[in-house]
C-alpha cells in the first residue's frame, strides 16, 4: 500500500483532479476574459450544446465516421495480417512497409495528404484518377467539397491507423496453435471452414480488443481535422474533439469546452462498456 | 475398410533433415499397426504423411490400392488423435464431436444419432455440454478418440495419444482402445515411444529407427526374435545386452568369448552350431536378456563381476554390472524378487546359455534355424 502511494499521488495530481476539474467546470458559466462573475448554472451549457447545429453535426460526423472508419479498418488490417501470416518472401519487408504510416506523426501525414487532395488538375488524387478514368474525371477540391471532405479525412485516416492494427492482429493470428489448424484440415474443413472457424473464434478477444481501441481513436479525431479542413467547409468535418477545442482555446468558453468533454468521456464509457460485454461471453 | 501401404517412402524437410528413408510398410484391414521407436525417428512424420499433413518427397503411399499422394487432407477421410488432442477451445463437447460431421454436411438428425452413438461409447454423455477447458486430461482424450471415430473413418491415426495422462490411466485407456479398436475393426496406425505400449497394444509393431523401418512383426516374435541389435536392444525392460565377442571352434563344440571366457554356444530352437561355420574367428556381437543371469553359489558360476549399482522395484530388481556393452556401459540383470547386494562386491553369475542371440558384425540377428510356425 504505501508503495503504492507515490502511484496513487500521480494518478491523483494528473488524472482524477483535472479530470474533476472539468465536470465542475461544465456547470458553470466560465469564460476567460469575460466581466460576468462565475457562477454555477446547473446544466445550462449541456442544453445550449443540444441547441447547437454545429454540435450536432459533430456528434453525426464521429458517429459516420467511427461507423465506416471501425470495420473498414478491421477489415483491411485483417486482411493485411491474413496476408503477411503467410510464408512468403520478404514478409518482414512488407510488415515494416504496413507499419510505417504508424510511426509517422499525424501532423506530417494531414500534410502530406493535403497535397495528395491538392485542388486542380495537378493534385495528386485528382491526376490519379484522371488517368484511370481516361480524362473523364473532373477535378474536384476534395477538402472543400461539403460530399467529399469527410470521407477524404477517413481515407487518411484508415490508411494512417491500420498498420498499428494489423500488427496487434497478426501477434493474435499466430497465437493459434497450429495444430488447431492441422485438426480442422483433417477433419474435412477447407480454407474458408478453417477460417470461420478456427481463426474468427480464436481471435475474437484480439478483434473486439483492437475495435474498441479504433472506435476510441475515432471519437478522439482532431489532429487531421485541425491541419486539413478546420471543421469545414461549413461544419462538414467538425468532430466533438474538435468543437472543445475551438470552445475553450479559440472562444475561451472553457465552461462549454469542459461540458463537450464531460459528453465525450461518457461516449467513451459507453463503448468500453459495450466492449466488455462482448469480449466476456464466452471467454477462452 | 481400408489396408494402407507405404511403399519406399522418402521424406526429406525443406532444411534437409531425411525423416523417413526407403520405408516400406503394409497394413491389413482392421489391423492396429503400433509405430514405436526412439525419439526422433520419424513416428510422427509417418502418420502425418498419410494424413496429408506433409507431402511425400519420394515414393507412393496407398489406401485400398488407390494411390493417395496427391489427394488433400479433406479427401482422404483419415480421422486423427493428437498428442495434445487439439480440440477446439472455443466450441463444447458436442461442437466438438460435430464439427467433423458438419464439415461432412450430414443432415442434423444424423449428427445428432451419431453424437450420441459416440458419447455413449465412451462415456461422453455427461460432459457433452462442457468446454474443453472444463475436462481432465482423460476426458480431453476420450473426446480427442469420439471426434475420430463419429465420422467412420477409412483409417485411425494416433500419435502418442496416451503420453500425458498419469501410469494409472494410461493403462486403463490402453486397454479401452484395444477394444474399442477391436469393436469398430477401423484400420488403425498407433504411434508410441512406449515398448510396453507397444508390446500390449499392437496386432503387429513396427519399430523404427532414425528415419528406417528395422522389423515389423507381432509382439511376440520382436521379443523372441529380434532382426537386429537395435530391436533386440529396444524391446524388452530392460533390452538385450549386447556384447562385442567372437566365435571358436572348440574340441567339442562352438563356443562364443564372454568377459575374458569361453563359453559354449547351445544347440536349440534358434540355433543349429554346425551351420554357424562362416562365422567362427569373425567378431560377431552376443546378446543376452536381462534374464538370462542368474548370481549363484561361487562353484556353478561362470563369471565373476562387479556390482556398481542397484535398482529395487519392488517385485523385482535390477543389477548393474562393470561391464560394458556395445552402447551401454554397464550390463544389466534383472531378478525376481528381493535379495541384499553390496555395491562393488565381486558377484559370481551363471549364465542360461540357452538364451543366448547372435549378431553378425553389421549387427544383423544370426539364426540358423528357421521360425517354428506361429498359430
Ligand atoms: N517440419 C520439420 N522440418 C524439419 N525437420 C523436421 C520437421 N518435422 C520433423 N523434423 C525432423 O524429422 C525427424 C523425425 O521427426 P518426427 O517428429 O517424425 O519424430 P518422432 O519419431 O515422432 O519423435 P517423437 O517421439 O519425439 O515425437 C526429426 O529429426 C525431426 O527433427
Ligand atoms: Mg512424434
Amino acid at each position: 500500500m504505501l508503495f503504492a502511494l507515490p502511484a496513487l499521488a500521480g494518478l491523483l495530481m494528473f488524472v482524477a483532479i483535472p479530470f474533476l476539474l472539468a465536470i465542475g467546470l461544465a456547470f458553470t458559466n466560465l469564460r476567460l476574459g469575460s466581466p460576468l462573475p462565475l457562477e454555477f448554472v446547473g446544466l445550462t451549457q449541456f442544453l445550449r450544446l443540444f441547441a447547437d447545429d454545429a454540435f450536432a453535426r459533430a456528434l453525426l460526423n464521429n458517429l459516420l465516421f467511427t461507423l465506416v472508419v471501425v470495420p473498414v479498418q478491421t477489415l483491411l488490417a485483417l486482411a493485411l495480417a491474413l496476408l503477411l501470416n503467410q510464408p512468403l518472401k520478404g514478409r518482414a519487408l512488407f510488415r515494416t512497409l504496413f507499419f510505417m504510416p504508424v510511426v509517422f506523426p499525424l501532423a506530417l501525414v494531414s500534410v502530406v495528404w493535403i497535397l495528395i487532395y491538392a485542388p486542380g488538375p495537378n493534385g495528386m488524387l485528382n491526376s490519379f484518377l484522371q488517368l484511370i478514368t481516361l480524362g473523364e474525371w473532373q477535378p474536384r477540391d476534395f477538402l472543400h467539397d461539403p460530399w467529399l471532405a469527410l470521407p477524404a479525412i477517413m481515407l487518411t485516416s484508415i490508411w494512417q491507423g491500420a498498420g498499428f492494427q494489423m500488427v496487434i492482429l497478426l501477434a493474435g493470428l499466430q497465437s493459434i496453435p497450429e495444430e488447431l489448424y492441422e485438426a480442422a484440415r483433417i477433419d474435412g474443413a477447407g480454407r474458408w471452414q478453417r477460417f470461420w472457424y478456427i481463426t474468427l473464434p480464436q481471435l475474437r478477444n484480439t478483434l473486439v480488443f483492437v475495435m474498441l481501441v479504433t472506435t476510441i481513436l475515432a471519437f478522439r479525431l482532431f489532429e487531421q481535422v485541425q491541419i486539413m479542413t478546420r471543421g469545414g467547409p461549413r461544419h462538414a468535418t467538425t468532430t466533438i474533439m474538435y468543437e472543445a477545442v475551438q470552445a475553450a482555446f479559440s472562444r475561451q468558453q472553457v465552461a462549454r469546452g469542459a461540458a463537450i468533454t464531460v459528453i465525450f468521456f461518457l461516449l467513451v464509457l459507453l463503448v468500453t462498456l459495450l466492449q466488455r460485454r462482448i469480449a466476456r461471453e464466452e471467454r477462452l | 475398410m481400408a489396408s494402407v501401404t507405404y511403399k519406399q517412402i522418402s521424406k526429406r524437410f525443406a532444411d534437409g533433415t531425411t525423416a523417413l528413408a526407403d520405408f516400406n510398410l503394409q497394413v491389413n484391414d482392421g489391423e492396429l499397426m503400433v509405430l514405436v521407436g526412439p525419439s526422433g525417428c520419424g513416428k510422427s512424420t509417418a502418420l502425418r504423411l498419410l494424413a496429408g499433413l506433409e507431402s511425400v518427397s519420394n515414393g507412393e503411399l496407398l489406401i485400398n490400392d488407390a494411390v493417395i499422394n496427391d489427394l488433400t487432407p479433406q479427401q482422404r477421410n483419415i480421422a486423427m488423435v493428437f498428442q495434445n488432442y487439439a480440440l477446439y477451445p472455443h466450441m463444447s463437447v458436442r461442437r466438438n464431436l460435430a464439427f467433423p460431421l458438419r464439415m461432412l454436411k450430414l443432415p442434423p438428425e444424423e449428427i445428432a444419432r451419431r453424437i450420441a452413438w459416440a458419447a455413449e461409447l465412451l462415456q461422453l454423455t455427461e460432459l457433452l455440454e462442457r468446454m474443453p477447458k472444463q475436462l481432465s486430461g482423460g476426458q480431453r482424450q476420450r473426446v480427442a478418440m469420439g471426434r475420430a471415430i463419429v465420422r467412420e473413418p477409412r483409417v485411425f491415426l494416433m500419435d502418442e495419444p496416451l503420453s500425458n495422462l498419469d501410469a494409472k490411466l494410461r493403462v486403463r485407456i490402453r486397454t479401452e482402445i484395444s477394444a474399442l479398436q477391436r469393436h469398430l475393426k477401423i484400420t488403425t496406425l498407433y504411434v508410441t515411444h512406449d515398448q510396453v505400449e507397444a508390446m500390449t497394444l499392437g496386432q503387429r509393431v513396427a519399430v523404427m529407427n532414425s528415419g528406417r523401418l528395422q522389423q515389423v512383426a507381432v509382439p511376440q516374435l520382436l521379443y523372441e526374435r529380434p532382426a537386429n541389435i537395435f530391436v533386440a536392444g529396444f524391446i524388452g525392460s530392460p533390452g538385450m545386452n549386447v556384447f562385442a565377442s567372437r566365435l571358436q571352434k572348440q574340441a567339442s563344440a562352438l563356443a562364443f568369448e564372454f568377459a575374458g571366457q569361453w563359453l559354449e554356444v547351445p544347440r536349440n530352437q534358434r540355433f543349429n552350431p554346425e551351420m554357424l561355420a562362416p562365422y567362427v574367428d569373425q567378431p560377431v556381437y552376443v546378446g543376452l536378456r536381462p534374464e538370462a543371469f542368474e548370481p549363484t553359489g561361487s562353484s556353478e558360476a561362470q563369471v565373476e563381476l562387479t556390482l556398481t549399482a542397484v535398482e529395487a522395484l519392488g517385485h523385482e530388481q535390477l543389477l548393474y554390472f562393470d561391464l560394458s556393452q556395445v552402447s551401454a556401459p554397464n550390463m544389466i540383470v534383472r531378478l525376481q524378487g528381493s535379495s541384499a547386494f553390496t555395491i562393488g562386491d565381486k558377484i559370481p553369475l551363471a549364465l542360461h546359455t540357452t538364451e543366448l542371440y547372435l549378431f553378425d558384425k553389421m549387427g544383423k540377428a544370426i539364426y540358423t534355424r528357421a521360425e517354428k510356425e506361429k498359430r
